[in-house]
């Protein structure tokens, strides 16, 4: 077993005299900025449990191997590591091995270069560095004709609005899939694929047909290439030429972080592309109308339709990859093909606050993106409008199991618009009449409650299989970071209670046992987060009989869109491979993982989300803590059911 | 703050005809010589009693005299609760009870189980079904009997699909207004009477109690032997509502 040394040692190197660069272990930040000058370069590292070496100056002859990416596992069978200096790192070079034994070092390098593990060897005298060598590794083959087809690229013909942004991600797409394909062979696959994406979604870049949305793609698309390359492969040989202009890991970079957040990215993708949910939903088209009317106890809302509808009866689109990368400024965000986290995850997403599972909720809202696209009427598109006007009017107008849940969705939108964007006068009976200008109001003026009640029912139900008190920390400690977040404070409440609400749908008392689920919750948070400012609030709101008259109105108007979302757009059989883990060990009542947190051992997770759910819980954010986290997802096994 | 909790198991019963009053059974068992002391518990209508058995009732070989073992009491005017940190040693209690009192042992509270989680299940209401120990019927010899935890068992496809195949025996219920970190679960019942609960707190007793408060309401606890198989209840000696 290898242990990670809780105690976080910074590694400096200092290249003011070309001639003479030096590099060094100090223990703490101020010891790295009182001597800063304009070419110091730093980042944090950890260093074995064993032997904890927080201060190194290097005097006398060392060898100093940076090398990775590396399973600290791996690395300690078969090497003594407990002879030589060992610090961890969040670098795609994830370990610094140092010693002055020059067989201890020279075996080291044997194993590296067998395993084919790319590196760079730095010879240290007196604190100096007087010589650097590169361990090239094994790259993985970039794709036959990539390369070529990538130089082949019409341009110069491109369309004037474009043609700054192509010659933007040209080099930058190339640099990434080359840079992968020697630091980071696991990506490659995924960006080749990304590009293939890009390069389908930008079609013929020589009409000047739709280029401003073609500009839009390659702004965003351009944005999280350059995070991602520069984030993943500063760092990377030669070490003193690749700055991280995240100034915390000038030195190293933060690539293990980088491939933890893909690994995530990848397996939600993954799961989702399986699932094929929004394919399935087309499919119901060929399937029997069900009465949407029906009271909500009835069977007709118990069945698994997506998981009924035959393999065979849809066709799957080619998977989309995305580009995740850290960003300061946008935090958690996703676009058709980025995805984001916020860059304090690196250092902290051990803690509630900025733990990675809230990517769960961004990738979700492309699913929900998806089934929208298939049930709601474009409000520009007369025929659509039409259509949905008949569909609404009664449901002897549906004719297959899509039309009833098109019609169960209109009559969502038309409840939420109704309650929260028309003035009532009548009581609160409901008055809509539904014509092709009124739906498409109503559908522009609603969409985005509903995109975040349906993102929040099925992240709820597909990730954190309906379990309440790790849904509501979960995303109550995420929110308690963002800024100005009071003044939606209501809207926060109104999406978890809808979240809560499929648990007990039908149930006697539906909304007061759901009130009382969330007051349950947020106080027992509030008991450890005394630092997130919003809950009070939301307890003032739920517990004041006024506001939560307000709040449960609303939360009535919503009531179809989450029957929607937990009948028609959630399966219990799809979602099985969501939460599937061969390192669970289960008892009776417990199951969990066996995993000794700081410790590296043979046995690797395989759902990412899962483990996060039971390790990153934490209140405090710790470096070493989300250091063995990063790395467990780094190194984590493929999900079974990709394999 | 979460209380470490312990495990109280044994079972409802009903009190002898000539126990109408719960004086007389307080006096029929707080009066033998096996009961050290009984002292009202977290001022509530609960007893602790400290039992003196003849024997070691856990390990033989560990234990020396006295072997004194806890009793938690409670009663109402025709059935009585009586646990302990093992089931078996309510079991010696009051079998040591009979003896000592020159009557027949007291007879066990049937529960329906099987009618309680069916109506949990069609008709949802303030208790959930956090556990489930049912036999299997006309499933063949394959498989005699499953097992099945979670927040809401009977809210689940898996058991609705297999509903009619199984014979509930034991369940738990959690009151689905109550904070799970608290009270995960308030009460744990099987068909033969037995109950067990978590006890940690004031608030932990009350919850079992009014557990047993709706599976009265619901007519779920059975009628002693010749009365018939399942007869609703009306009268009003529920243990929770019982004027003190």
């Amino acid at each position: 077993m290898v242990e990670l040394g809780k105690k976080t040692a910074y590694l400096v190197l200092d290249s003011k005299d070309p001639r003479n660069r030096r590099f060094s272990v100090v223990e703490t930040l101020q010891d790295v900025l009182k001597t800063w000058n304009c070419t110091t370069r730093f980042s944090p590292a950890h260093p074995l449990a064993s032997h904890e070496v927080l201060n190194e100056s290097f005097n006398g002859q060392w060898h100093l191997i940076f090398f990775g990416l590396c399973h600290p596992f791996d690395f300690a069978k078969s090497n003594h590591s407990e002879k030589a200096l060992i610090w961890f790192t969040l670098g795609i070079y994830n370990v610094l091995h140092a010693t002055q034994d020059i067989q201890i070092h020279k075996a080291a390098r044997k194993w590296i270069f067998e395993q084919g593990i790319p590196g760079e060897i730095w010879d240290i005298h007196d604190g100096a560095i007087t010589g650097v060598d590169m361990l090239l590794g094994n790259p993985k083959v970039v794709s036959n004709g990539l390369q070529d087809e990538i130089s082949q690229f019409p341009y110069e013909k491109a369309a004037s609005a474009i043609r700054p942004s192509l010659l933007e991600y040209l080099p930058l797409v190339s640099a990434t899939i080359h840079k992968s394909s020697l630091f980071a062979p696991l990506v490659l696959d995924d960006i080749e694929q990304f590009h293939k994406t890009v390069g389908r979604s930008l079609g013929d870049c020589a009409m000047e047909f739709e280029a401003l949305e073609k500009l839009n793609l390659l702004t965003v698309v351009n944005a999280g290439l350059s995070h991602f390359c520069s984030q993943t492969f500063s760092g990377t040989s030669p070490i003193s030429e690749t700055l991280c202009h995240f100034w915390s890991h000038s030195l190293l970079g933060v690539g293990i972080t980088n491939i933890a957040l893909w690994k995530i990215k990848s397996s939600i993708e993954t799961c989702f592309w399986e699932g094929a949910i929004p394919e399935r939903l087309e499919a119901f088209d060929k399937e029997s109308p069900v009465d949407i009317d029906k009271p909500e106890r009835d069977e007709i809302w118990r069945k698994d339709y997506l998981y009924s509808i035959a393999e065979t009866s849809f066709g799957r689109e080619e998977m989309v990859r995305s580009i995740a990368y850290y960003s300061g400024r946008d935090g958690f965000r996703s676009s058709r093909c980025t995805i984001s986290a916020p860059l304090a995850s690196v250092d902290a997403c051990n803690s509630q606050k900025w733990n990675l599972l809230t990517i769960t909720h961004e990738l979700t809202h492309i699913l929900t993106d998806g089934c929208l696209a298939v049930l709601c009427p474009n409000p520009g598109n007369r025929v659509e409008l039409d259509y949905a006007c008949r569909l609404l009017h009664g449901g002897e107008n549906c004719s297959n199991l899509l039309d009833s849940v098109r019609r169960l969705f209109l009559k969502g939108v038309i409840s939420v618009h109704t309650h929260f964007h028309v003035n009532q006068s009548v009581g609160n009976e409901i008055k809509f009449a539904a014509s092709p200008a009124s739906v498409a109001e109503a559908v522009l003026k609603s969409s985005r409650l509903i995109n975040e009640v349906i993102t929040h029912v099925l992240d709820f139900k597909y990730f954190y299989e309906s379990t309440t008190t790790a849904y509501v920390s979960s995303i109550w400690s995420s929110w308690g970071v963002l800024p100005r977040g009071q003044r939606r404070i209501q809207e926060y409440l109104l999406r978890t209670l809808s979240a809560l609400l499929c648990n007990h749908i039908g149930r006697e008392d539906e909304l007061g046992v759901i009130r009382m689920e969330l007051i349950n919750e947020l106080a027992n948070i509030t008991k450890t987060e005394t630092e997130n400012d919003y809950l009070a609030e939301a307890l003032k709101i739920l517990r004041n009989e006024d506001s939560w008259k307000t709040l449960s109105l609303q939360l009535v108007a919503l009531i179809p869109i989450v029957q929607l979302a937990s009948t028609f757009l959630y399966s219990e059989s799809l979602a099985a491979p969501f939460s599937r883990e061969r390192a669970i060990h289960s008892g009776s009542d417990k199951e969990g993982y066996k995993l000794s947190k700081f410790a590296f051992e043979r046995e690797r997770i395989s759902n990412k989300i899962r483990f996060l759910l039971e390790y990153a819980t934490e209140i405090v954010p710790n470096s070493a803590a989300s250091m063995w986290i990063m790395y467990q997802l780094a190194f984590s096994m493929e999900d079974d059911h990709a394999n | 703050m979460q209380t470490s909790k312990t495990l109280l198991a044994g079972g409802l019963y009903y009190t002898p005809p000539n126990w109408a009053k719960r004086e007389d059974c307080q006096k029929a068992l707080f009066g033998m010589k096996y009961v050290k002391s009984a002292e009202p518990l977290d001022d509530s209508h609960w007893y602790l009693l400290k039992f003196v058995s003849d024997k070691p009732l856990i390990d033989a070989k560990v234990e020396t005299p006295p072997y004194v073992y806890p009793i938690y009491y409670r009663q109402s005017s025709r059935r009585a609760l009586i646990l302990s940190h093992r089931r078996h040693i309510a079991e010696e209690f009051l079998k040591i009870a009979g003896i000592f009192n020159r009557i027949p042992p007291l007879e066990a509270v049937f529960i329906d189980v099987q009618s309680l989680v069916a109506l949990v299940c069609e008709k949802p209401g303030s208790y959930a079904i956090t556990y489930l120990h049912a036999r299997t019927t006309g499933l063949g010899s394959s498989i005699r009997s499953l097992s099945l935890y979670g927040d809401d068992v009977t809210g689940s496809s898996l058991y609705r699909e297999h509903a009619v195949s199984l014979l509930a025996h034991t369940c738990g219920l959690r009151d689905v207004y109550a904070d799970r970190r608290v009270t995960a679960e308030a009460i744990r019942l099987s068909a033969d009477g037995s109950v067990s609960f978590y006890y940690g707190q004031r608030e932990d007793l009350s919850a079992a109690e009014k557990a047993l408060s709706f599976i009265y309401k619901g007519g779920f606890l059975l009628e002693p032997k010749g009365v018939g198989p399942r007869i609703a209840v009306t009268t009003a000696d529920d243990i929770q509502q019982e004027p003190e």
